[in-house]
């Protein structure tokens, strides 16, 4: 026993030490991808000195100094302004500086960015647009979820059934995504009944009652989440029904079944019951998942989500808003795939005897 | 109280130099300023309309459809989709306005003929560059890449900017000469190559032996793409290989901007840049785009533009000219040398469409678009007071707003500026300030400032100096916390003296405050305080801009507080002095005490009024209306009212007591409880509301404000003359000719004295002028063209184009008409004249001939009648006669 326990603790300090490190590697080459190894300082500085000088170009300002003052300005505003960046130092030596940073979740300030509130901040950048990524992704997500399990389950028990050839002919609609179904639900119940809002949150000007301003909220949301319902469903469910369907065909419940086990128990002990580790593992990951949100979606729909915002700081090269969303994910993901080994650990008997080895 | 040694805060200023890089003014009433006007009963203070309603839109296809129906008003960013235009254009129930700004161009490298890499660059040969010109059809361009929203361009000038319209002739004069021409082109090119050792075998050239392939980096952002394809096509026309590289700014800028040139990464860049606002002196462009003047950057150290060329760009990039005239020929040479250089080859200028619903009136600016204050003050819905505008942005919140060193993003000033005031205006269709806060200004300039004004509110005399008085205020002394008055024999450029008018105690803020002294004059020492490192709130990103302004700025003082004049001492020089006005002018939009809030808050070290102070200190960027900062406002305001802090109390205890700071603190905090924001301003709106993440905002108007809605009526559409020419019957050479040009503005004569000018070129069909000059004025709206015996009499028969270019003093686009005449010989000439004559006389011979016999028959039948009256006469005089004889015959019977 007490051998099991110090392999069991062995089994977890490696696989917490294996995930950190794999972490450690990812996000530094997030940072070097993000920075294309540093060639981004090269792109920033041609671009900001010739921001500047178009900038004094036009302002009449520093139309009546000498060129070699103008140049002194010039020089003493892009100094300052590389300082700001932190362009000043050398990549190489930043590169470790943002993955201590990031590694420590120190998630420090935005190159470029601001949160809506205009802040810096990576962390109230994120925060910001995060409850309305959980509300419609994550919502989204668990809707999908209970429908994909609960209909994949009856389909399963009844295989070969006119509705089951029905979902396994609808099955291939769902390659077309979610944001293409939203353009249509757009054309048909905003622009052409009038009936749903475009996209966006709110009205203008946003209702103040809090009640009022919750359903305008839910009055939006039912177009972007209709669409990802509609993309996920036959498929979902399809993919639900042959997994439950493999589970259902084991020996070991076609046991119970010739044993008279009724339906209900058959169900829940014979089929949910062992299948529950990978719908569990499933879930956790579709629940992060949904936390990075969907760029396209988004923008379809107006949708203020982190998607977007993980979008535009790629395109604007924000280092620290790109590393803050890869750590937090990536530390979300470590932390599921080493709790979940633990679960495994604990309630699999096979990987049990591992612990001993 | 030191009331007797004024000035206006860098702050105020700044918080203004976002508002005053886009507005204008009339100097005059133009044409249709009466027709604006409305009855003043009706017409209210503020805006036209209650409301405008922000909000983001980024999808043009769903505006578009939202716009159809009525959801949207209007677009405050163009759209640049053609299919949409096109669908908007069908619709009756849109519109658009169209601006300029942005255009697209080839950049050539400069380097050669050979790279470090042993590769050839013909573009290294100025006259390959300039053939160039030939080589690509522009029209083509046009109407089939840009789908007509574009005009064709050959100079670095945007052609509805005042440069174009003064130098309208000679740029006219380039398009006839470099349009496009692809043999003769092709001849040049053919020509040049192989003087640089260059050999053509089949259909190709090759250098050293090797095949000539050409780099071309082809932006993909926009319609440069197809731009980029088309020029590359054109190339191989001429046996070059190509290779296209399609790159994103990032990725091209390292290799064009940064890289060196002499490492051959490329040999042409699809160029474009953009202007937003109205440009009235381009004078720099010849050094920046063509010369080493423009940026220290390998690219431009490559140029090598020719000896004349570059001292005359150095002229012009330095100023170094004594009159407009000679300034103006400088600018006509460079016109036509930056052709022969062509370092780069101008393509297009793009027409900005921006949309609205057709039932909105209001005032678009020819560059900025909506990004001029003018918008706001003209915005109404047709024939009708009040109501709600709905407008709709890519974005509308970006940055964070605050007094000092807020955002300068579009997205938000064009929001900014309904909430704003400024002391200026600038005329959305000349780039001219116009006066908005201050009713006249006296100037008082050095002799040997080149500046004069065509502005009626402007009084300018020449002085031997200026001496800058000992008591005017000259800097703030960070640590005595003191004024430090200009030192003795201080001489400035100019005086300026504004006279704001009867201001103090009559202008209403946002929150309620009511205009004093301390709103203009309190926060001085705020400039000087950013840029010493002994004051908590230095900010080292505000000391570049600050140097300029210190050599700039050379003193200031309080004339008189009822009505409020200034006056200042400035270096600053234009040689419009509309302008130096401007520079000098200010305007207390927010008031003291809410940029007090910010002043607080930076001295505390929790926020920072810059990025990059924020950046360097770890604290918040501050934001007015969001975010934050809001939280820390409004904690300090509790703080600054217990406290009665004053800032710089030192100076600003002058204008301010503790009672008087308590109050309007009290109004700030009114304020942000009912508005949930700090953004208190003296425009014609107010911030009503405002929801950051869901990007919308609310703007009321302001009915406080002091002027009515029909203040800048008259700028609603741009006065652009609408031009007809009159060409005489037949033009024969040695023999005088008249033309008519008559010029017209919503069908009524456009006023004479409204005209800058009305110039005419005649053109043969080569393309050379055959004459050039002025146009006189013979009655309202109608100008004559006289071409002489003498000019005539150079002229041979055969096919002339007549090119007028009328410019209005009240919008920077030229009016440009072309109309083809025909010259005859003086063979055909007199052959017509004889024929003419000929047939008049055979004409009268006819006539005379029909007369005569008409005559004739009439005489006959004269005689005719006198004949049957002869016949019947005589008939009678025999029956009279036998009745005679008969009679006496009788009587002698009686008788006997």
């Amino acid at each position: 026993m007490a051998g099991s326990k110090k392999g069991f603790i062995k089994f977890v300090v490696k696989r917490v030490v294996t995930v950190y490190i794999i972490v450690m590697v990812a996000v530094y080459l997030t940072i070097i991808i993000a920075n294309m190894g540093g060639y981004v300082d090269e792109i920033m500085k041609g671009q900001l000195m010739l921001q500047i000088r178009m900038q004094l170009k036009g302002n009449p300002e520093y139309s009546t100094l000498p060129p070699a003052e103008l140049e002194k300005i010039a020089q003493g505003i892009y100094e300052e302004e590389l300082k700001r960046r932190g362009l000043d130092q050398p990549f190489f030596i930043r590169s470790f500086v943002y993955m201590k940073d990031a590694l420590t979740l120190d998630l420090g300030r935005a190159l470029y960015m601001t949160s809506e509130g205009g802040s810096r901040l990576v962390k109230l950048i994120i925060l910001e647009r995060l409850p309305y990524t959980v509300m419609l992704f994550t919502t989204a997500m668990l809707i999908n979820f209970t429908l994909h399990l609960v209909i994949g389950l009856y389909l399963s028990r009844r295989h070969g059934s006119k509705i089951d050839k029905l979902f396994i002919a609808l099955a291939p609609t769902s390659i077309i995504p979610g944001w293409f179904y939203g353009i249509f639900l757009i054309l048909i119940f905003a622009a052409y009944l009038r009936v749903l809002p475009y996209g966006g949150i709110l009205d203008v000007p946003p209702p103040t009652d809090p009640i009022a301003r919750t359903l305008n909220i839910l009055e939006h949301m039912v177009l972007p989440l209709s669409s990802w319902i509609i993309a996920a469903f036959f498929l979902g469910c399809y993919g639900r029904r042959t997994f439950f369907l493999i589970f259902s065909t084991e020996d070991y419940v076609e046991a119970a079944k010739a044993k008279g086990v009724p339906s209900r128990r058959l169900t829940t002990q014979y089929i949910l019951r062992p299948t529950l580790p990978p719908i569990i593992t499933g879930f956790a990951l579709s629940l992060i998942g949904s936390w990075s949100g969907a760029i396209i979606t988004e923008t379809v729909f107006n949708w203020p989500g982190l998607g977007l915002i993980a979008y535009q700081a790629i395109g604007a090269f924000d280092t620290p808003v790109i590393l803050g969303f890869t750590v937090i994910y990536a530390y979300l993901l470590a932390a599921t795939v080493v709790i979940l080994d633990i679960l495994y650990g604990l309630v699999d008997p096979r990987i049990k005897v591992m612990y001993g080895r | 109280m030191k009331k007797n040694s004024p000035f206006i805060i860098l702050v105020l200023l700044l918080v203004l130099s976002t508002f005053s890089t886009f507005s204008t003014f009339p100097t005059t009433p133009i044409i249709h300023e009466a027709a604006a006007q409305e009855d003043s009963e009706e017409v209210p203070y503020g805006p036209w309309v209650d409301e405008i309603r922000f909000e983001a839109e980024p999808d043009y296809s769903k505006l578009v459809s939202r716009m159809k129906a009525g959801e949207i008003d209007l677009y405050l960013i163009d759209i640049p989709d053609p299919e949409l235009l096109a669908e908007i254009e069908a619709d009756p129930n849109l519109k658009t306005k169209t601006a300029y700004g942005l255009f697209f161009e080839l950049t050539f490298n400069p380097v050669g003929p050979v790279f470090k890499t042993g590769e050839f660059n013909p573009f290294s040969n100025p006259k390959i560059r300039e053939a160039m010109n030939y080589i690509v059809d522009r029209k083509y361009i046009v109407d089939e890449i840009m789908k007509g929203w574009a005009k064709e361009k050959y100079v670095s000038f945007i052609s509805a900017f005042p440069e174009y319209g003064r130098l309208a002739d000679t740029i006219k004069l380039i398009e006839s000469k470099y349009a496009y021409n692809f043999e003769k082109g092709k001849e040049i090119i053919f020509e040049e190559l192989a003087k640089m050792g260059c050999e053509y075998k089949d259909g190709k050239w090759y250098y050293n032996g090797t095949l000539i392939t050409l780099k071309m980096l082809i932006r993909t952002e926009d319609q440069r793409l197809q731009i980029g394809d088309y020029v590359s096509d054109q190339l191989e026309l001429l046996g070059f290989e190509t290779e296209r590289m399609y790159k994103k700014s990032y990725e091209a800028a390292p290799l064009w901007i940064s890289g060196d040139p002499a490492d051959g990464q490329w040999h042409v860049y699809t160029g474009g840049w953009i202007s937003t606002v109205i440009s009235r002196d381009d004078s720099s462009d010849f050094g920046f785009f063509y010369t080493p003047l423009g940026i220290p950057f390998p690219l431009w150290q490559a140029y090598k533009p020719d000896p004349i060329f570059y001292e005359v760009a150095t002229k012009l990039w330095t100023s170094d000219w004594k009159t407009w005239d000679e300034r103006m020929e400088l600018m006509r040479k460079a016109v036509v040398l930056a052709l022969k250089d062509s370092a780069r080859v101008w393509l297009v200028d793009q027409i900005v469409p921006f949309v609205s619903r057709s039932n909105i009136e209001v005032a678009v600016d020819l560059s900025g678009g909506f990004n001029n204050p003018i918008w706001a003050r003209t915005i109404r819905i047709q024939n009708q007071t009040g109501g709600v505008i709905k407008a709709a942005n890519r974005d509308v919140f970006t940055e964070p707003w605050n007094p000092v060193a807020g955002t300068n993003w579009v997205y938000d000033t064009v929001v900014m500026i309904c909430l704003n005031d400024g002391d200026i205006l600038y005329n959305p269709y000349t780039g001219l300030p116009m006066p908005n806060r201050f009713i006249n200004v006296t100037m008082v300039v050095d002799d040997d400032v080149r500046t004069s004004a065509v502005s009626p509110w402007i009084d300018l005399t020449f002085t031997g100096s200026v001496l800058v008085p000992t008591d005017a205020w000259y800097a703030w002394n960070v640590t005595s916390k003191s004024i430090v008055t200009a030192p003795e024999g201080t001489y400035a450029k100019a005086k300026i003296v504004v006279n704001y008018g009867d201001v103090i105690g009559n202008v209403t803020y946002h929150d309620g405050s009511v205009m004093s002294l301390a709103d203009w004059f309190a926060l001085w020492p705020l400039t000087f305080e950013r840029v010493d490192p002994a004051s908590p709130l230095y900010d080292s990103s505000a000391v570049p801009s600050f140097d300029a302004w210190r050599k700039n700025f050379r003193g200031m003082r309080i004339i008189s507080e009822e009505p409020l004049i200034v006056e200042y001492y400035i270096n600053y020089t234009n040689s419009e002095a509309e302008f130096m006005a401007s520079w000098a002018a200010t305007w207390p939009n927010m008031p003291w005490h809410a940029v007090a809030l910010g002043i607080y808050a930076e001295e505390q070290g929790e926020l920072a009024f810059s990025s990059s102070k924020a950046d360097a200190e770890g604290i918040e960027w501050m934001n007015y209306i969001g975010g934050p900062s809001l939280g820390v406002f409004s904690e300090n305001l509790d703080e600054m009212i217990n406290e009665g802090y004053i800032p710089f109390v030192e100076h600003a205890g002058d204008y301010i007591t503790a009672e008087d700071a308590v109050a309007r603190y009290q109004n700030l905090k009114n304020w942000y409880e009912a508005h949930g924001h700090f953004w208190v301003a003296s425009g014609p709106f107010y911030l009503d509301s405002l929801d950051l993440v869901a990007s919308s905002a609310v703007v009321k108007a302001f009915r406080n404000y002091t002027y009515k809605a029909d203040r800048w009526a008259w700028l609603a559409e741009p006065p652009v003359p609408e031009m007809s020419i009159t060409v005489p019957d037949v033009i024969t050479p040695g023999i005088a000719a008249t033309f008519n040009v008559t010029l017209t503005y919503l069908g009524e004569p456009y006023p004479n004295d409204r005209i800058d000018f009305v110039k005419y070129m005649v053109l043969d069909s080569q393309g050379a002028v055959v004459a050039s000059g002025s146009a006189v004025a013979v009655a309202e709206g109608v100008w004559s063209i006289s071409l002489t015996e003498t000019v005539t009499a150079g002229m041979t028969a055969g096919a002339y184009t007549m090119i007028t270019i009328a410019l209005s003093k009240d919008v920077a686009m030229p009016a440009i008409l072309e109309k083809p005449f025909a010259v005859i010989p003086e063979i055909s000439y007199f052959s017509d004249l004889l024929d003419s004559t000929r047939n008049e006389l055979e004409a009268s011979i006819s006539t005379v001939e029909t007369t005569l016999t008409e005559t004739i028959d009439e005489l006959r039948g004269v005689i005719s009648g006198l004949q049957t009256i002869a016949m019947a006469s005589t008939g009678l005089a025999v029956v009279s006669l036998i009745i005679a004889v008969v009679s006496v015959i009788m009587a002698r019977k009686k008788a006997v």
